[in-house]
């Protein structure tokens, strides 16, 4: 049998396909290298934020100053929806009347010192304890805290509370840190009882708003 | 020409691979802050966070209430029903009754009792049904009719006429659990419960 001698001459190498290969690649390195690059701060960025939806907690936290927080947990808030049903009975007041009555019941039963007046506890690591005891207890249950700090206040109280939050055995209790004032609430147009269906599940929410 | 067309080609990812290193390296020594300035005008200011506009606080789960035979309360009897099928195969005894702020069935056995021809039925149900009583979260009318022949439904209990009692948490809804206490043959699909 007779095979065919290849032409040496006729061979060449085939540059075009490797020229396309040697593009995607320099192409392939200069997208890398810019992302990269890219401080973290900024490669973050992409990542999407949260849309503006009210903000739900069924612990709220909020730092007034360097002295004083507010505290309100699902009993108190189970005690608020009580006490809102009654205010919002009071006809005869008028609707600002009724609003300023609901601050005032929000804002002053639930208001503590960070340190107690002779110095001798901390009431909010106190609460942040027992909700964590709590938390412990029921490890089936699923806590949310808001923790809301004004600009001007040192981060280091939050990250005090959110270190104490993070003790819990079972990490059942979540929390997201917003900024806001008390003033937040004291300013907030309108304060309501809500019955809010979740699922099978009803539950009575109160809803303040800004 | 073709030769000269490649180290054109050859020459220009050069030129750009050289630039590129070099744009790098001194962005690299920019601070961060510095650094592609363009770009971050471009992307848009994120929205708020949330909790900024509004806040809600997420209280208690709310359990129903479930209006039902209060089996907490002593002497409440069930009804045999093999028992009034022995006594009368085909009775009707319908009671018009009233369930009382704390849950009692109360009804007068003599005028409250309608059984026309058959007495004895009637005075072995209302005997048992003196002895119910219900959870105290509704009030007011209740209609029971026994129909022991009939071929469908042999016992209607209407608490369309029961309202809320006054003190129960208005937000609380009140489920129908299971309002009768009768044993021996009566079965759950003869049973209908008119609520509405």
């Amino acid at each position: 049998m007779a095979f065919r001698k290849e032409n040496s001459t006729n061979k060449k190498m085939q540059l075009i396909s490797l020229m396309d290969v040697v593009f995607i690649l320099l192409i392939f390195f200069l997208v890398s290298i810019f992302f990269a690059s890219l401080p973290n701060e900024e490669r973050r960025i992409f990542i999407p934020t949260p849309k503006n939806e009210p903000g739900y907690a069924q612990v709220l936290i909020q730092l007034i100053d360097e002295n004083s927080f507010l505290y309100i947990d699902p009993f108190v808030t189970e005690k608020l929806v009580k006490e809102i049903t009654q205010i919002d009975k009071k006809t005869f007041m008028s609707v600002a009347q009724r609003l300023q009555q609901k601050k005032e019941l929000i804002i002053t039963k639930n208001t503590y010192p960070i340190i107690s007046q002779d110095g001798s506890g901390n009431f909010l690591k106190a609460k942040l304890m027992t909700l964590v005891t709590q938390a412990d207890a029921h490890p089936e249950e699923k806590y949310f805290a808001m923790i809301r700090c004004p600009d001007e206040l040192p981060y280091a109280v939050v990250i005090d509370v959110v270190e104490i939050l993070s003790r819990t055995k079972y990490k059942n209790i979540q929390y997201g840190c917003v900024g806001g004032t008390i003033d937040d609430i004291r300013n907030s147009k309108s304060i309501e009882k809500k019955m809010v269906r979740e699922g099978s599940v009803l539950r009575r929410n109160v809803v303040i708003q800004f | 020409m073709k030769k000269i067309f490649l180290i054109f080609l050859g020459a220009v990812a050069l030129i750009l691979a050289v630039a590129i290193s070099y744009y790098m390296i001194a962005m690299s020594r920019l601070p961060a802050d510095d650094g592609d300035l363009g770009q971050v005008e471009e992307i848009e200011v994120p929205p708020e966070r949330p909790g900024t506009q509004s806040l809600i606080l997420t209280g208690p789960i709310i359990r129903p209430l479930i209006f039902a035979i209060d089996m907490s309360k002593p002497n409440i009897k069930s009804l045999d029903w093999a028992e009034l099928k022995s006594i009368d195969l085909t009775a009707e005894v319908k009671i018009k009754a009233n369930v009382g702020p704390d849950g009692s069935l109360n009804f007068n056995p003599i005028s409250d009792v309608r059984c026309p021809g058959h007495t004895k039925a009637g005075e072995m149900v209302g005997r048992v049904l003196q002895t119910w009583a219900f959870k105290p979260y509704k009030e007011g009318p209740i209609t029971i009719r026994f129909n022991v022949g009939a071929i469908g439904k042999k016992l209607t209990i209407d608490i369309s006429k029961l309202r809320r009692k006054e003190g129960v948490d208005p937000d609380t809804p009140i489920k129908v659990g299971r309002l009768y206490m009768i044993e021996n043959g009566l079965k759950r699909n003869e049973v209908k419960i008119i609520s509405w």
